[in-house]
């Protein structure tokens, strides 16, 4: 999809700037977009070594688990099917920790395993379980403490109050995830009203 | 000590600039209560980063190099300008769509364009915060589905396609709103 996408941009792109004389210039924009890319990236990868170094002494620390433990009766009640003791429950609650956390590398390895127990419980093989459902939409609304990647382009582009966008971004998740969260368990209730 | 608020902004804006530094204070709190090797962790998250940094460089190169082009061609403004009607019955600048619309597809692509945005009209201004709020609150969606459900072969998604896309569009309607009140 993002192939047709990218695809469609710079065609149209080119093709409009040819009908309206702009041609030269958009190819120089482009061109000259790559050294700011690299500007841009290096400046990162300064400010993601500065915010994954710290999570991950978190993560080393403990946090991480002390996070899981305090999330499982919310969880808990997200996952109603699955049991609490079992590998696919934790594996679901380090996901979502991961990704609390910021570590959507380490998320994503958690929630495969995740999906791979909740296949081997799925009654209906090749069909997505109600849980396997609420999992995917806790990984698609982000919920982060500390979202690092926007912080660090705040800073590159020389915000005067980087960190203001922290309240309005919690706020605004928990808005996301909560809104597909009901929106799950409605679908999920209408489904099973017509058996 | 930079205690009485700037900006007179109060109780939100201090909160959100203690977020992190108290967020830092606990982490090395519990490392040294763990007895964790800080250092040796921190060498460790910094060089994953390194592998993240290498991994989007590509997508974000590429996305720019389109992005520049949309906006040098006078396409996005056309664009803009097409679907303000849209836009503007949703108090959203409309600036931010192509924000809106990719983020759900790509995240890079967002990134990307959050980029552009904040280089365009500045990391201050309105539209600069509505659209850092908005990538804060939205996350890929398609790609997130293909490799969860293709992990375990799942061929009927059932509803997890509807009920990411009503969170990511309450997550986008959040945003504007939620801005408007702290930024404007």
């Amino acid at each position: 999809m993002l192939n047709k996408i990218w695809m469609a941009m710079v065609t149209l792109s080119l093709l409009y700037s040819m009908i309206n004389g702009t041609a030269p210039e958009t190819v120089s924009a482009g061109i000259a977009s790559c050294s700011d890319s690299l500007t841009l990236l290096v400046t990162m990868l300064g400010m993601l070594c500065f915010f994954n170094g710290f999570l991950r002494i978190a993560d080393n620390a403990g946090i991480t688990k002390g996070i899981a433990r305090l999330l499982r009766p919310l969880l808990g009640r997200l996952f109603p099917d699955v049991p609490q003791n079992s590998d696919g429950f934790r594996f679901i609650t380090m996901n979502f920790t991961a990704n609390l956390l910021g570590m959507g590398n380490a998320a994503t390895p958690f929630g495969i395993s995740a999906m791979e127990r909740l296949e081997k419980q799925n009654l209906q093989k090749g069909t997505a379980s109600h849980a396997m459902c609420m999992l995917v939409v806790l990984n698609t609304a982000s919920v982060q403490l500390i979202p690092s990647t926007i912080l660090a382009l705040r800073m590159n582009y020389g915000a005067s109050d980087p960190y203001g966008i922290i309240l309005p971004v919690w706020i605004c998740s928990l808005v996301s995830l909560t809104a597909g969260i009901l929106a799950a368990c409605r679908f999920r209730r209408k489904e099973e009203a017509l058996w | 000590m930079p205690f009485p608020p700037k900006r007179g902004s109060t109780v939100v804006s201090v909160l959100s600039r203690w977020a992190l530094p108290l967020f830092l204070l606990l982490i090395l709190l519990c490392a040294v209560r763990h007895r964790t090797d800080g250092y040796s962790a921190f060498l460790e998250g910094a060089a994953e980063s390194l592998r993240i940094i290498c991994q989007i460089l590509p997508p974000v190169v590429g996305l720019m190099i389109g992005i520049a082009m949309l906006r040098a061609s006078g396409l996005l403004s056309l664009l803009a300008r097409l679907l303000a009607p849209v836009t503007g019955w949703l108090g959203m600048p409309a600036e931010l769509l192509p924000l809106a619309l990719l983020r759900p597809i790509s995240g890079s692509g967002g990134t990307a364009i959050l980029a552009d945005l904040l280089k365009a009209y500045g990391a201050d201004s309105l539209v600069g915060n509505m659209a850092s709020v908005m990538a804060g609150s939205t996350e890929t969606t398609f790609y997130t589905l293909a490799v969860y459900f293709g992990a375990v072969r799942i061929s009927d998604s059932r509803y997890a396609l509807k009920a990411a896309l009503i969170a990511d569009a309450a997550g986008i309607l959040a945003s504007v709103f939620v801005s408007r009140l702290f930024f404007s």
